[in-house]
């Protein structure tokens, strides 16, 4: 940390003593200032009074509950939210989602170890997510989202119509779940074509995603082997290898090599539709940190293929996306209800439009 | 079991809270069996929450069984939130599991479904078990305040004992301030006597007037007018500091009472909460034996000090289990007395002058009587048929051992025997009373002062030794001679109001071996102690003073001394060990069965000193300027059993002898002031002393200073940088000593 920069301020909302009390202790032994509080009332006051640089919260509080405490929060006093949840349980991860669709950027799993060295990893990484997550700019979050006027998508010159594309590929990190499930939500079931999924997302909760965005009407799965592509299908990369196409109507996984640093690997799946589909394939990269897929997105556009990446202005972190257009993968960058109109339009059920 | 690698610290907030937690649970449990269906579905989801909660707090310290555990509780919870009623069934596995839960969480060895503990002889003679008493994880902090929705503070009771500690420390002080008063008052009279005696000198002065020249008479006029002036300044200056000094002795004394009381209602706990934690333990007793019962409770809205709740938890805990378990007859035969089906179990504080009276009360079967003579007639303590009252029944029940024998796998921390319940609340310095009506049920009360915090006190001393005792177990103090000493069984007694009671010294209980009794004593102090029914006379050297004692405890290095109850501070600051009378009665009881009977008579010489027969002890003069020396060389020949004098150069050494008589042997140093001692040595040779030993004991050990030693008449030498206990002693009993 610079000198003379002030510590991370971390606003903590949980409500079991003991939990709250391991949390205070690691994050003050990283040098950073905790605001504690036990129930969901608190917590979005101290949100406005103590301007916390990241809140962490359990959903599962007294009072006010988690998920509407964060849905306020993201509409007074918006900050970004670190969800603590229980993984054991189906409920917990279930609920997680729910949260990351009010408004939180994160999940993290609650240490449900007993071996020291695990608890201790536990513990530095979500410190390394919490330094992270206070570098992201969130965006107030109005409680309706206002209607924007439909624009037309502009495809790049030359690219096929939507209509050719045999395959849609959707790449996101932080900020991506709720904006996934819009476009599923948006795109009637059955879709028209194969949807490959490559979200970056914590070990354990790939299944409880795949649960959630399966509320959209689709059949989600996370692919754990070889399998053949089906249209209609939406297909969730596990979170320790990347989804790929090993031949044009073939799906499997790419373990993470040396090289691979971040897992799922979005540059992966789309370079796998690049070489298999070519001009038939279609890629949205959407909101996260760093720039995977940017590249992988420009190889699907080189070999003709549709690019779509989100605008700047509804990105919880523009990093991705801001890349791909920079390397020219995608020329225009669209809001999420725009991508979710098109996308629906062109990959929808054929009887149904969004 | 907390796994490894989990920091202490957060163990114990773990701990603290899972019992927090797990007691509402329990709790709730027994409410969601009895409450009203409406009131069911909110106890049943706040009941969730909770384990959601302990669920989070064991996942944090690693017990991930116990997060299991009270995700499948959740789960089983959940199949009654539509109001569908709980049964006793289910009642008794949800408190299974919860103990089981608390099992793991804190390490308390889980209740299976077995009786509760220790059977007296009501109703049924099962041998049930006696429980195996096992600490569970108790953290340091405890809650201070009611949970009755007040604000509320969360405080270590570690933090509250050490204020009050430090208070203790004010007391130093304040008696300094008060001293501080006193010298400023002594400074101003001294400058008001100064006063007088200038006015004086300055009227004698005047009468000298006229022979002096005017020139020299105007300078003295001024000089004199001019220290008057000066003086009536310092005297008034002297008097205002006087006022002030008193004034803040008396400010620091009210913020200091003040303070103490605060500090004392702070360690105040509502009697309710406490009572109400008994349900889970009458409700689980109830089950087990498959009687109706419930737990009512009147605590009029008191408050006890924590020592008295914390004191009383494990004995009312037994005597609500016992109550339920062996009071409360089974329903059939309670509608058939025509009684209600549900038996109750009633628990009651009152506050009575100073003291808090305890009662639980239940309107079950009453004791039989019969089975108690039965059984002490078997263990040898009592004719069958005797005919029994309410106290002899209840000290029949408080003998360790009259309970029957534990079984292998004791309940930890759930319930002692009537024995341990009469310790608790002797230790509290109360009292246990009895009553019983057959058929209609039985009532206990314990009495126990209000204030644990402070005691009025005795101090008595024994030799070099100082002891407190506290007032309330002292019936009286008189002064007894030796032929007011009895003998009765080979006992040494006193008769008081035609009453014979035993007689011991303090000296012969505690073991203060090397006192040896002043040998001109007359009538010698004796405190007539009376606790709880035992009573016992002991006498003591003197009763120097009263004290107001915070009694503490000493630790458990100390539990073997069952004759001290504890320890107070004095206003100086030193430890004062505070007498346990139960221990000295006792202890007293103890030593009468193994002494051998001596003949009839001969008991009361060694207990009061008359007239001297021993032979005196050998005297000895040690003469240091340096007092480690002299305080070294002393207790070593004390121990050895001289007498020791004094004296710390050559001159005072003379003094000494000339006027104490026979002394036997002199030990001095060579380096003194005024007189050193060779010179000393040469002065008892050539005086009427001249055949008193000398042995000169000295830092200087050159040869050169030997010689000199031994010519001036010294029979041995020593030095200092060699010396040897046991040298030295016997060099003293070769020179006669």
């Amino acid at each position: 940390m610079a000198e003379g920069t002030p510590p991370i301020k971390v606003l903590v909302a949980e409500d079991s003593r003991t939990a709250r009390a391991w949390l205070v202790g690691l994050l003050r032994a990283a040098g950073m200032a905790v605001v504690e509080v036990a129930n969901g009332l608190d917590a979005v006051h101290a949100a406005r009074l103590e301007a916390p640089s990241v809140v962490v919260m359990d959903l599962q509080l007294p009072g006010l509950d988690g998920i509407e405490a964060i849905r306020r929060i993201m509409a007074e006093s918006p900050c970004p939210i670190v969800v603590l949840t229980g993984q054991l349980h189906r409920e917990d991860v279930d609920v997680a989602f729910e949260a990351l669709n009010a408004g939180a950027l994160e999940v993290v799993a609650k240490p449900s170890t007993a071996d020291p060295a695990e608890r201790a990893e536990i513990g530095r990484r979500f410190v390394r997510t919490l330094r992270v997550m206070e570098r992201v700019k969130v965006v107030r979050r109005r409680r309706s989202q206002p209607r924007t006027s439909p624009a037309a998508l502009t495809l790049p010159a030359g690219t096929s119509d939507l209509a050719m594309c045999r395959v849609l590929g959707i790449g996101a990190s932080t900020g991506g779940p709720p904006v996934v499930r819009l476009l599923l939500d948006r795109i009637a079931a059955p879709a028209r074509v194969p949807i490959l999924i490559s979200q970056h997302i914590g070990p354990g909760f790939e299944e409880g995603f795949a649960r959630w965005l399966s509320d959209s009407g689709h059949p989600v799965d996370v692919l754990t082997g070889p399998a053949d592509l089906e249209p209609g299908r939406v297909y969730v990369s596990p979170a320790s290898s990347s989804l790929v196409l090993t031949a044009p109507e073939r799906l499997g996984l790419k373990p993470g090599g040396p090289q691979t640093r971040l897992l799922p690997s979005i540059d992966a799946t789309f370079d796998s539709l690049a070489t298999h589909q070519g001009r038939r394939a279609a890629g949205v990269l959407l909101t996260g940190m760093g720039r995977d897929g940017a590249r992988g997105l420009g190889s699907i556009r080189d070999a003709g293929g549709a690019t779509f990446a989100q605008s700047e202005a509804t990105c919880a972190v523009f990093g991705m996306p801001r890349v791909a257009h920079e390397v020219g993968a995608v020329d225009v960058l669209h809001s999420p209800d725009d991508l979710a109109r098109d996308l629906g339009a062109g990959f929808g059920a054929p009887r149904g439009l969004a | 079991m907390i796994p490894s690698g989990i920091p202490d610290e957060l163990a114990a907030i773990f701990a603290e809270e899972a019992d927090e937690l797990l007691e509402r649970l329990e709790q709730a449990s027994v409410a969601l069996r009895d409450a009203p269906l409406e009131e069911q579905v909110q106890v049943g989801g706040r009941m969730r929450r909770d384990l959601h909660t302990l669920k989070g707090s064991a996942g944090a310290v690693g017990l991930v069984e116990a997060a299991e555990a009270c995700h499948v509780l959740e789960d089983f919870l959940a199949g009654f939130a539509d109001g569908t009623p709980l049964e006793s069934a289910d009642l008794s596995e949800l408190l299974r599991s919860l103990s089981g839960v608390r099992a793991i969480c804190l390490g308390v060895a889980p209740s299976s479904a077995e009786p509760p503990p220790s059977a007296e002889p009501r109703g049924d003679e099962q041998a049930s078990s006696s429980p195996t008493p096992a600490t569970p994880a108790t953290p340091a902090a405890a809650p201070t305040a009611a949970t009755s929705g007040h604000e509320t503070l969360r405080v270590a009771v570690t933090k509250v004992d050490a204020l009050q500690t430090s208070l203790g420390e004010l007391v130093v002080a304040r008696l300094q301030s008060a001293d501080l008063g006193r010298d400023a008052q002594g400074l101003r009279g001294e400058l008001t006597h100064l006063q007088a005696s200038w006015r004086e000198l300055s009227a004698a002065l005047r009468g000298v007037r006229g022979q002096l020249r005017p020139a020299v008479w105007i300078e003295v006029e001024r000089g004199l007018a001019g220290f008057g002036q000066e003086l009536r300044k310092a005297e008034q200056r002297a008097s205002r500091m006087a006022r002030r000094a008193v004034d803040q002795a008396a400010h620091v004394s009210v913020v200091s009472d003040a303070l103490e009381g605060g500090i004392r209602q702070v360690r105040m706990l509502p009697v309710g909460p406490f009572f109400q934690g008994f349900t889970v333990a009458a409700a689980e007793a109830a089950l087990s034996r498959d009687v109706a019962a419930k737990l009512s409770w009147d605590d009029h809205g008191l408050e006890a000090d924590r020592a008295v709740v914390e004191g009383l938890r494990g004995a009312l805990l037994h005597l609500v289990r016992n109550a339920v378990a062996h009071g409360i007859e089974p329903t059939e035969q309670r509608t058939r007395a025509g009684k209600p089906p549900v038996g109750t179990v009633r628990l009651e504080a009152t506050l009575q002058g100073d003291h808090l009276q305890f009662l639980v009360v239940d309107d079950g079967a009453g004791i039989d009587r019969s089975a108690v003579s039965r059984r002490a007639e078997e263990l040898g303590l009592g004719a069958r048929d005797a005919d029994l009252s309410d106290d002899d029944v209840l000290r029949l029940l408080c003998r360790a051992g009259f309970t029957t024998r534990s079984s292998a796998d004791g309940v930890a921390g759930r319930g002692i025997g009537m024995d341990a319940v009469l310790n608790a609340v002797h230790a509290l310095r109360g009292t246990l009373r009895m009553e019983s009506d057959p058929g209609r049920g039985t009532t206990f009360r314990i009495r126990v002062p209000a204030n644990v915090t402070t005691t009025e006190g005795l101090v008595v001393t024994v030799g070099p030794y100082r002891f407190g005792v506290a007032l309330d177990v002292v019936r009286r103090v008189i002064r007894t001679s030796s032929s007011m000493i009895g003998s009765l069984e080979g006992s040494a007694v006193l008769y008081v109001e035609d009453e014979p009671l035993t007689i011991t010294s303090l000296a012969d209980l505690v073991g203060a071996l090397e006192h040896a009794p002043p040998t001109d004593r007359g009538p010698s102090p004796t405190l007539l102690l009376e606790a709880g029914a035992g009573r016992l006379a002991v006498i003591v050297d003197d009763i120097p003073g009263q004290l107001q004692m915070v009694v503490r405890t000493l630790g458990s290095q100390f539990a073997a001394v069952s004759w001290l109850a504890g320890a107070a501070v004095e206003a100086d600051g030193s430890v004062l060990p505070v007498l346990n009378p139960h221990g000295l009665i006792e202890l007293a009881r103890s030593r009468r069965r193994t002494v051998a009977r001596p003949e009839p008579g001969a008991a009361n010489t060694a207990l009061v000193p008359t007239a001297p027969t021993a032979s005196p002890s050998r005297r000895i003069l040690v003469v240091d300027d340096s007092v480690t020396m002299r305080t070294l060389q002393r207790n070593i020949l004390e121990a050895a059993g001289y007498e020791v004098l004094v004296a710390a150069d050559g001159v005072e050494a003379r003094d000494r002898l000339r006027t104490e008589g026979s002394i036997d042997l002199l030990i001095t140093d060579l380096d003194m002031p005024r007189m050193n001692g060779l010179k000393l040595c040469a002065w008892v040779r050539s005086s009427s002393f001249s055949e008193l030993p000398v042995l000169v004991v000295t830092s200087m050990g050159s040869d050169e200073e030997r010689r000199l030693g031994l010519e001036a008449g010294a029979d041995a030498y020593l030095v200092k940088g060699n010396f040897r206990q046991e040298h030295f002693l016997s060099t003293i009993r070769r020179l006669g000593g």
